[in-house]
């Protein structure tokens, strides 16, 4: 079974079980989890990830690249049969700099506020994982980027490239 | 030896000095509430608190605590700003930083700002935490969050076996 990467912000906002949102149903989620579920268009970007999940640290060097500083990348991993029920989509190319990443992005198209929101939910029901790595872990994922060329660093922020060796 | 630059000095020294950092401070969190905080990018506030721990040091990082433990701001602006206190390109106020991450850990009723504490305190990497974290873990109820600050006191056991 494959699954969708998406790198979701913060993972406390996905997480029913902290106590700071006592108010919210048993069902229920908190409308931030929205913020890490921007589209653009109408999509959602998300990276298609094989059984074992090897490609795991490799997706989330690239999309940690893009960013102006280092620190923890918190994602989530959901089964991609279950959206693929229930959505459409596009294998529109990835817009990292690794090329091969860019390759195993998938956008879930025609996405409407009530579709959003439906989405939300089976994501959060159906999840595999909501996982958190920690910035040494994002760092040693980009070296690796880097030393074995899979980055094309003329694309990665100055920032990121001066905190790596 | 304290490496520590010297606070600038805002307006008369003392009482009227914490009074400009205080409100310098709390126009950066009031700003806040209308930027887009994404993990990873830089904006006005990050730079904004970062200029200010550089040049104010112990009397910025206290007002930062006094909002975060006051409950004076939102959960996910805490939680961003928790992160950036750690996660400097510099090395200055190094020690206050670490200490005031471990006061919000300790002291923050909610597990949002515990969850960033927790978070600045891997950016800084110290083992110094350790303690702390053992701590705060053993008294954390939310299960989530406990393997979450699990994560952080691996990382700063290794880091100690490393140094």
């Amino acid at each position: 079974m494959a699954f969708l990467l998406r790198g979701i912000g913060n993972k406390a906002w996905w997480d029913k079980s902290r106590d700071d949102f006592s108010w919210l149903g048993e069902d229920e989620l908190i409308a931030d989890v929205l913020k890490s579920l921007g589209t653009v268009d109408g999509a959602l970007s998300t990276y298609i990830i094989d059984d074992e999940k090897t490609k795991v640290d490799r997706v989330i060097a690239a999309l940690a690249s893009r960013r102006t500083k280092i620190e923890n990348f918190d994602y989530m991993l959901v089964p991609i049969d279950v959206v693929l029920k229930n959505f459409r989509s596009d294998d529109t190319k990835g817009k990292t700099p690794d090329f091969k990443v860019n390759e195993w992005h998938l956008d879930i198209v025609h996405l409407t506020p009530a579709k959003l929101v439906q989405l939300a939910y089976i994501l959060c029901n159906h999840k595999e994982s909501l996982s958190r790595m920690l910035k040494p872990e994002v760092k040693s994922a980009l070296q690796t980027g880097k030393d074995k060329g899979y980055l094309d660093m003329s694309k990665v922020s100055e920032k990121v490239k001066l905190e790596l060796a | 030896m304290n490496t520590n630059p010297a606070p600038q000095m805002l307006g008369e020294p003392g009482l009227n000095q914490e009074i400009d950092i205080a409100a310098e401070i709390r126009r950066l969190f009031s700003r806040a509430t209308f930027i887009t905080l994404e993990p990873g990018m830089s904006n006005s506030f990050s730079e904004g608190l970062e200029e200010a721990i550089e040049k104010y040091g112990e009397l910025a990082l206290r007002e930062i605590q006094n909002i975060i433990l006051g409950e004076e701001t939102a959960y996910s602006i805490a939680l961003e700003a928790l992160k950036y206190v750690g996660n400097s390109d510099s090395r200055v106020w190094h020690d206050e930083r670490r200490v005031m991450l471990e006061t919000c850990l300790r002291n923050s009723r909610s597990a949002w700002v515990r969850d960033g504490a927790g978070l600045g305190l891997s950016f800084l990497d110290d083992p110094r935490s350790i303690p702390e974290l053992e701590q705060a873990i053993e008294r954390e109820s939310s299960e989530a969050l406990k393997e979450d600050l699990q994560l952080v006191l691996d990382q700063l056991r290794r880091t100690a076996l490393e140094s």
